[in-house]
């Protein structure tokens, strides 16, 4: 179980999903979320949300 | 016919709106059954809206290039009184009070909506395949897929069923269809084309944009879909500009035919008078992870109080819709971080480059079903496959046209995607309509 806490109603996969496609997803988000805490690990604190969405040249300062 | 061509005749009576919005309706009629490309077909208004354009050309009235063009609208855009499905079960019955912002803007320069495409459920997928509306096929042999999330609009562009088409682009679902069907696909800078009245999917990561068959179309198009106030101007002329060619990650587990027609497309440019430079791109892996963990992480919070009907979604799309509440908000946080560290060190390689050349998706159009592909001798997941060269750009907001660039020995087309600075649009249009 990757998530440190699930909704207590609701089970992490559907039930009817077949294991294969479980798996399958379960194993791509391993991978993908693995990846990212390595990258993000250093992120310094500047690098903050504020400007996330702004693509202007101003965003660049 | 292109849009400027069906201007031309329109101009000189050649053809009126009526005449052009029937045959688009006539092609619906004859190949919709086989490609499934439209799920709604609003033929009657359709009529009625092209002989109110007709009336509108007779008097002295011209709105512009998109007077009496006949479009489709991807069915997750609000049309008001016409059912919009979003593709999905939850919403077969949901008939909008109000047009989209999008197609307003489209509807005042004269286009004339002939119907609504259909599309991978929820916009939620690549493969178009959906369980509720049926297989949406590629018309270049309909074993294929047309790729998705916005597979009805390309095929109904590639097939004349309409002369331009709306799509949305979460993880790259105008430029993956525009790649498998050949046809043209822009993903505008992000925010330049107002979401207003559109179902969303990931709200930090969701694009609208036009597919067409040409450029030039293209180009027309998102001149009407957004305020030309906020893009910058193109440059005089193709010897202005610099384009970059990744000498890491794109090139590598890609179709060898892929690679050589992107690599002949840039050959071309440099023909033309651009400069070409091999540059080294920044880390796309972690721009990629940081993409999908955001959508993973947006499309649950959106979908989460639907999931007491979960019966009504698909097994696909519902699997991801789990897969995202397994994601922690702290490392969504991190990816949004991390997205804005990258998009400075991609600023920072714009600054020696005006346009960066890859591959749209790294193979043809997989056939339906197939759910791996064999790339470079190894067996791949064909939904990660086909997002790898898109998805970033979502995260990174950059413009990103995607057009055809040649055809592998079976005659399945192959796209190049062009990326941009932001709000450069306009310097995409001008090196993809020299190319063409």
């Amino acid at each position: 179980m990757l998530g440190s806490m699930q909704n207590q109603d609701t089970p992490p996969f559907p039930l009817d999903l077949p294991k294969d496609q479980i798996e399958r997803v379960e194993k791509i988000l391993e991978q993908v979320l693995t990846y990212l805490r390595s990258q993000s690990r250093n992120l310094p604190p500047q690098a903050d949300l504020a400007l996330t969405y702004n693509l202007q040249p101003e965003a660049d300062r | 016919m292109t849009i400027r061509e069906a201007g031309q005749a329109l101009r000189s009576r050649q053809i009126s709106c009526l005449e052009l919005t029937n045959r688009c309706l006539d092609h619906i009629g004859k190949l919709n059954p086989r490609l499934n490309a439209f799920i709604t077909v609003t033929q009657e208004s359709a009529r009625a809206r092209a002989q109110e354009l007709d009336r509108e050309l007779t008097s002295g009235r011209d709105r512009g290039p998109l007077h009496g063009i006949p479009i489709g609208h991807k069915d997750l855009i609000w049309t008001m009184g016409v059912r919009t499905t979003s593709g999905s079960k939850l919403f077969e019955g949901f008939v909008p009070d109000h047009d989209a912002q999008v197609v307003e803007r489209l509807s005042a320069a004269g286009a004339v909506m002939v119907g609504k495409t259909g599309l991978h459920e929820l916009a939620y997928g690549i493969t178009s395949d959906n369980p509720h509306f049926g297989t949406i096929r590629n018309p270049r042999n309909t074993e294929h897929m047309p790729g998705g999330s916005s597979g009805g609009s390309a095929v109904a562009v590639a097939t004349g069923m309409a002369l331009m088409a709306t799509g949305t682009d979460t993880g790259g679902s105008i430029r993956i269809p525009a790649s498998y069907c050949g046809v043209v696909g822009i993903k505008p800078t992000y925010g330049l084309v107002s979401v207003a009245g559109i179902q969303p999917l990931g709200f930090s990561l969701d694009h609208i944009g036009p597919l067409t068959t040409t450029v030039g179309d293209a180009r027309v198009s998102l001149d009407a879909l957004a305020d030309g106030a906020q893009r910058k101007p193109g440059p005089a002329s193709v010897r202005d500009i610099r384009v970059g060619v990744p000498q890491n990650y794109y090139f590598t587990q890609v179709a060898p035919e892929v690679r050589e027609a992107v690599h002949n497309a840039a050959t071309r440019a440099e023909g033309l008078g651009a400069r070409v430079i091999p540059v080294q791109v920044p880390d796309i892996d972690a721009i990629n992870a940081a993409s999908l963990v955001i959508l993973l992480s947006e499309a649950a919070a959106l979908y989460e109080p639907y999931l007491d009907r979960q019966s009504e979604i698909g097994l696909d799309v519902r699997a991801l819709l789990y897969q995202g509440r397994q994601v922690p908000a702290t490392d969504y946080v991190n990816a949004q971080r991390l997205r804005k560290l990258l998009a400075n060190e991609f600023r920072a390689l714009f600054r020696s480059i005006d346009c960066l050349f890859t591959p749209a998706t790294p193979i043809t159009a997989p056939r339906i079903g197939q759910r791996e592909v064999e790339v470079d001798g190894e067996m791949l997941d064909t939904r990660l496959v086909t997002t790898r060269f898109a998805r970033g750009f979502n995260a990174l907001g950059f413009p990103a046209l995607a057009m055809p660039c040649g055809e592998s020995p079976e005659g399945m087309p192959i796209g190049l995607q062009m990326v941009g600075r932001p709000f450069e649009e306009s310097l995409l249009f001008t090196l993809g309509e020299a190319l063409e």
